[in-house]
């Protein structure tokens, strides 16, 4: 335990990770602004993190805060040493990218309840969601685990690539995804009834839509995210045998 | 032991680093490498660790080619550029840390190899408290406290205090003479003419044995 926290500490102290945090804090700010009153603070964090923009920087910050935790692993010499191949190393190095990303969503999370506390004091307010029969907040904890672990995999996999292939694939990768993320917008009156017409683009995942029945969106978010957690397993697998250079 | 480059080539863009090295290590040796910064001293250190991989050649541990293979090299340590330890965590607990990744040490080859390197008495004191000289002698004290066959250090004295030097020097002799291959990238020529069995001069890609007695 005294190890982990020591390890959460270097990690919190790098200028990156202020860096990261402090322009969280910025596009928080502004998305609590944009605010009405009627929204309470369940509906506040549903309508936070279904802005196009404010979904676009968070993966960039999340996929750069990945970036960040394979530059400073790779200064580990004695550590890297000491781990007997290449897998073993990958595998720290997955751990620690998957810790420091969940630090990260986990403060954008408490920093959005935080200022929707601070200035709009408009309490929570439990109620039902349109079109399901669930509360909002039983909806609210669904969507955040499926937006944290779909962000997991995409910037894992983005890690992954950054460490085994040459720096363009990222890059084409990165162009993609922004693609992908403004090519998902909410789509208001469209309900998904069924597998016709589900989504593949990941983005439209990170974004509410209305399905025929919440079964029926946990069901399909279920298969996705298994699709999307295998798909990392495999780019694991692959770059657990291409990996070429460790450090600058 | 015996470790054996082959052909060895290493390019960063178009830029040759190293061009064809063939070179061996053997055991019971200090190898001391020398050249201006940027001649590709540490780029070698870093191909033997594995941390990179050849553009071309093969690298050989007792004829067994782990870079090929995924492979960390068998039973090596070392101290490349400046150590990265915890900084809220005292020296004792970063090698503590350290050794629980293969634990094949316990408490006393820990506390042995900060008492080898004159840190002991300031093992429970906080890594950010530490001078570089001190810095730099947990380094050492991490290379050494497993016992590896192989010890790769850059730089290794960076800092410290000339009376801890010559201490230093005398340990690296004693594992030496215990059968190590010991690889010692430096711009000092003390330390070359004391410890230094075999000297590899880098110059422009290119690396050429040097007579030093």
């Amino acid at each position: 335990m005294k190890f982990i926290k020591a390890n959460l500490k270097e990690y919190i102290s790098t200028e990156r990770f202020k860096l990261i945090i402090g322009i969280m804090f910025i596009m928080s700010l502004y998305m609590v602004g944009q605010i009405t009153r009627e929204y309470s603070y369940i509906n506040s964090i549903l309508y936070i993190f279904n802005d196009t923009i404010y979904l676009t920087i968070t993966f960039a910050l999340i996929l750069i805060n990945s970036i960040t935790t394979i530059k400073l692993f790779d200064k580990d010499n004695e550590y890297i040493i000491r781990c007997k191949t290449k897998k073993q190393y990958l595998k720290k190095l997955t751990q620690k990218i998957f810790v420091n990303n969940t630090i990260v969503f986990t403060l954008q999370i408490l920093i959005n309840i935080l200022l929707l506390i601070i200035l709009n004091r408009n309490g929570i307010i439990i109620d039902k969601i349109g079109g399901y029969s669930i509360t909002n907040l039983t909806f609210t904890i669904f969507y955040l685990i499926r937006t944290f672990i779909l962000i997991q995999c995409i910037s894992l996999i983005g890690a992954f690539v950054y460490k085994s292939g040459p720096k363009i694939i990222l890059w084409i990768l990165v162009v993609c995804l922004l693609i992908a993320f403004a090519n998902a917008p909410y789509r208001y009156g469209y309900v998904v009834e069924g597998l016709q017409t589900v989504f593949l683009n990941p983005a439209d995942y990170l974004h509410v839509q209305q399905y025929k029945d919440f079964g029926f969106e946990l069901e399909i978010s279920f298969f996705y995210i298994l699709a999307w957690i295998i798909i990392t397993y495999i780019v694991y697998l692959i770059t657990s045998k291409r990996i070429k250079q460790i450090g600058d | 032991m015996k470790i054996e480059l082959k052909n060895i080539s290493k390019k960063f863009g178009d830029n040759y680093i190293l061009k064809d090295i063939n070179l061996t290590f053997e055991e019971g040796k200090i190898y001391g490498l020398v050249g201006r910064n940027g001649s590709g001293k540490t780029v070698l250190l870093k191909l033997l660790c594995a941390f990179y991989t050849p553009t071309t050649g093969e690298i050989l541990f007792d004829g067994k080619n782990v870079i090929k293979n995924k492979e960390f090299p068998p039973s090596t340590r070392c101290l490349i550029e400046k150590p990265n330890f915890l900084s809220d965590l005292t020296g004792y607990e970063n090698l503590k840390l350290l050794a629980d990744i293969q634990k094949i040490i316990g408490d006393n080859e820990i506390n042995d190899s900060l008492k080898k390197v004159g840190l002991y008495e300031e093992k429970d004191k906080k890594y950010h408290k530490y001078s570089l000289g001190m810095k730099q002698k947990l380094g050492i004290a991490q290379v050494i406290m497993e016992n590896p066959n192989i010890m790769i250090l850059d730089e290794p004295f960076n800092g410290v205090e000339e009376e801890t030097v010559n201490k230093l020097r005398k340990l690296l002799i004693e594992e030496k003479k215990k059968g190590k291959i010991i690889i010692i990238a430096t711009h000092i020529k003390d330390d070359i003419k004391e410890l230094a069995d075999v000297v590899y001069k880098f110059d422009n890609g290119i690396v050429t044995k040097v007579d030093v007695k």
